[in-house]
């Protein structure tokens, strides 16, 4: 009965210690995962303008990696977003990256072509991307 | 140019003229907290849409729910999943004008007053709250701090983490724009 009783409360402890595990798991972004579609710029912009509910179905939600030239970069504490452009002045893909520091690190400046991996967030104005990286 | 102004406002926002004071930004960022004694919960976006006319007095905003990022994975997730529903909601935005003087000529803080309709989760709200403009030597910068209830959208928290997720989310925003050329 005792051993009952013991084994009971190590099952206990065993699962309490798994949901706190899980409950409190960082976020850990996308470094470890893999590349689930790759694409350009101009074809991811593109499939979102024309038809964003098709563009969902394929990109929402995915790690991709996007091909495109630097636009602009805006700074923002120890954030950035940078944009890689499709044509001046007009949407692009937003791609936001934390820390800021991992442009610099890069040595990425505008008008370089790079390529991006991020997770991809919708469409709103941009193509949104967060947790991003840079591959080169 | 033209277009990525008519998106963001919504017809709300048109250029009129070559003297539009229309200031725009695409990196405004939106912050939201939660804090109760068992638990503190931020999120941020630095992926909002913002656009202020100061002829007209209007101010849009735009950005993606799944664009907040959080601390932990699984509040990332149950906020995405269970609360505002990103699949089925994407977008938050707001639209709206705000009341008191700003002359884009002279730099310096304005305090103003900002009112409008929120939409969330599938719900409008209009809401009003002060806020401040502030015209630099190249942009506006615009702050405002405000609360929100969930249930005011339609948003409901399950029992077992009411104590976690507080009555009221604060709500901060910091946008610094550009003027439209």
């Amino acid at each position: 009965m005792r051993k009952k009783i013991i084994l009971f409360l190590a099952v206990v402890v065993v699962c309490l210690a798994v949901a706190w595990y899980w409950y409190n798991k960082p976020r850990e972004g996308i470094a470890g995962k893999d590349t689930q579609l790759t694409v350009s710029a101009a074809l991811l912009y593109e499939g979102y303008n024309t038809d964003e509910a098709a563009a969902n179905e394929k990109f929402l939600n995915k790690i991709i990696e996007v091909k495109g030239k630097v636009a602009d970069v805006i700074l923002n504490g120890n954030d950035a977003v940078l944009i890689l452009g499709i044509q001046p002045e007009g949407g692009g893909i937003s791609c936001f990256f934390s820390p800021a520091s991992v442009l610099e690190n890069n040595h990425v400046k505008k008008g370089m072509e790079i390529v991006v991996k991020g997770k991809c967030t919708g469409f709103n104005m941009d193509v949104n991307l967060t947790d991003c990286i840079i591959i080169l | 140019m033209k277009k990525f102004i008519f998106c963001i406002g919504c017809c709300v926002l048109v250029i009129s003229s070559a003297s539009a004071q229309v200031y725009i930004t695409r990196t405004g960022v939106i912050n939201f907290f939660s804090k109760t004694p068992m638990e503190d919960i931020k999120a941020e976006n630095n992926q909002v849409y913002a656009a202020v006319d100061l002829s007209k007095k209007t101010i849009a905003f735009s950005m993606l729910m799944k664009s907040f990022l959080f601390r932990k994975e699984l509040m990332q997730e149950h906020f995405n999943e269970n609360y505002v529903e990103s699949d089925r909601y994407p977008k938050s935005t707001f639209k709206g004008t705000f009341t008191g003087d700003v002359d884009s000529q002279k730099p310096g803080v304005y305090n103003v007053r900002a009112q409008g309709v929120i939409a969330l989760h599938g719900v409008e709200k209009s809401i009003d709250t002060p806020a401040t403009i502030e015209i630099t030597g190249d942009g506006l910068m615009g702050m405002a701090r405000f609360s929100l209830l969930p249930q005011d959208f339609n948003i409901t928290i399950p029992g077992i983490v009411r104590d976690k997720i507080a009555k009221q989310i604060d709500v901060q925003v910091n946008i610094s724009c550009k003027p439209v050329k």
